[in-house]
């Protein structure tokens, strides 16, 4: 490998890791949707992952983001789909076992409950 | 020479090419706590009066009426609560069997208006324990320690809960509840230590009975 042919990789790797960072800053809506739901407004980030998700149905973060909003909402069928969509995309994330993990407890307290509701 | 700068061009690939690695596999997450909505265990909306009858006493008789303060208590909190007529019925279970007989709630209450009962048992319970410990001398020498007896006085109430449809004599909530507290102050009264529990105890069963959300971590992933 001479020189100039080494000079022009490190560019072209250099090229791709710029590129590959500013493609990664957080897509508008995505970040929208965390800052409202960090005021408290989960309608609004409801809107912005759902508008994510339409962009792009393959972002983990999208879906998992999206079921955090329909729990909080208490819309848990809607939660559970999301967060097995993110799973599926992502089944390593650490992020969203932890999310899934709590939803589940939550959930598995409250289908006991519907159960006990049941019998009686 | 030429060797050393081929080895360093080299470096510098492994290291671009590692960053690049590094930049397309990183997530970036904030972590928030929200409140977390969750089902009520128990729907009174159908319900046109609260009754909240005598109380079963276990063990221990405390040398206050604690069977009428936490009907006052749980009425007016109920009250405020629910915006629901509250009344006091001078009437309990003779026994804890009671509670799982229909008839017996059914016989108690107004037949015409669809009511819930709210009754149960409690238990409160005083102690006094006391420890040796090594404390600073205060005078002589404070870098010195003594023993000395330390004393708490720990107050404990159990309340156990039912909800009961007056027309059905259905229960549809139980639960009990438990709460203990300790005081240093040797003049701590058993009377105010019972507000506190039973402030304690009624944001429990609030926090079952109306659902009220609970503080919970989740994480929000921007990429």
């Amino acid at each position: 490998m001479n020189t100039k042919t080494i000079v022009l990789l490190s560019l072209l790797i250099l090229l791709l890791l710029l590129a590959c960072c500013v493609m990664y800053l957080p897509q508008d809506e995505m970040k929208f949707g965390i800052e409202a739901a960090q005021k408290g407004l989960w309608d609004e980030a409801i809107f912005r992952w759902e508008r994510a998700v339409q962009q792009d149905p393959k972002s983990p973060a999208a879906h998992n983001n999206l079921a955090v909003a329909y729990e909080k909402k208490g819309a848990f069928e809607k939660a559970e789909k999301e967060y097995k969509t993110a799973l599926e995309l992502s089944p390593e994330n650490e992020q969203i076992q932890s999310n899934y993990k709590h939803f589940k407890e939550n959930l598995n307290k409250i289908e006991k409950d519907e159960n006990k509701d049941e019998k009686r | 020479m030429k060797k050393d700068k081929s080895l360093l061009y080299k470096t510098i690939i492994i290291f671009l090419l590692f960053a690049l690695y590094s930049c397309s596999t990183m997530s970036s997450y904030v972590e928030v706590s929200t409140n977390i909505a969750k089902k009520p265990e128990l729907n009174l909306a159908p319900f046109e009066e609260i009754v909240i009858t005598d109380f079963l006493q276990k063990k221990e008789k405390p040398d206050f009426d604690i069977n009428k303060e936490i009907k006052e208590y749980f009425a007016q909190e109920m009250r405020i609560k629910t915006k629901k007529r509250v009344n006091l019925e001078q009437a309990s279970a003779e026994d804890e069997k009671n509670f799982k007989e229909k008839e017996f709630w059914v016989n108690l209450s107004d037949k015409e208006k669809k009511g819930i009962i709210i009754s149960g048992t409690f238990e409160y319970k005083s102690e006094i324990r006391k420890a040796l410990i090594k404390d600073k001398k205060k005078f002589e020498d404070p870098f010195s320690y003594e023993d000395r007896f330390a004393q708490r006085n720990m107050y404990s109430l159990i309340l156990e809960l039912y909800f009961i449809d007056s027309q059905t004599g259905e229960i549809l909530f139980q639960r009990k509840f438990s709460e203990t507290k300790t005081y240093e102050n040797p003049n701590q009264t058993s009377a105010f230590a019972f507000y506190d529990l039973i402030f304690s105890i009624k944001e429990k069963v609030f926090r079952d009975i109306f659902a009220e959300p609970r503080p919970q971590q989740r994480y929000l992933i921007l990429k």
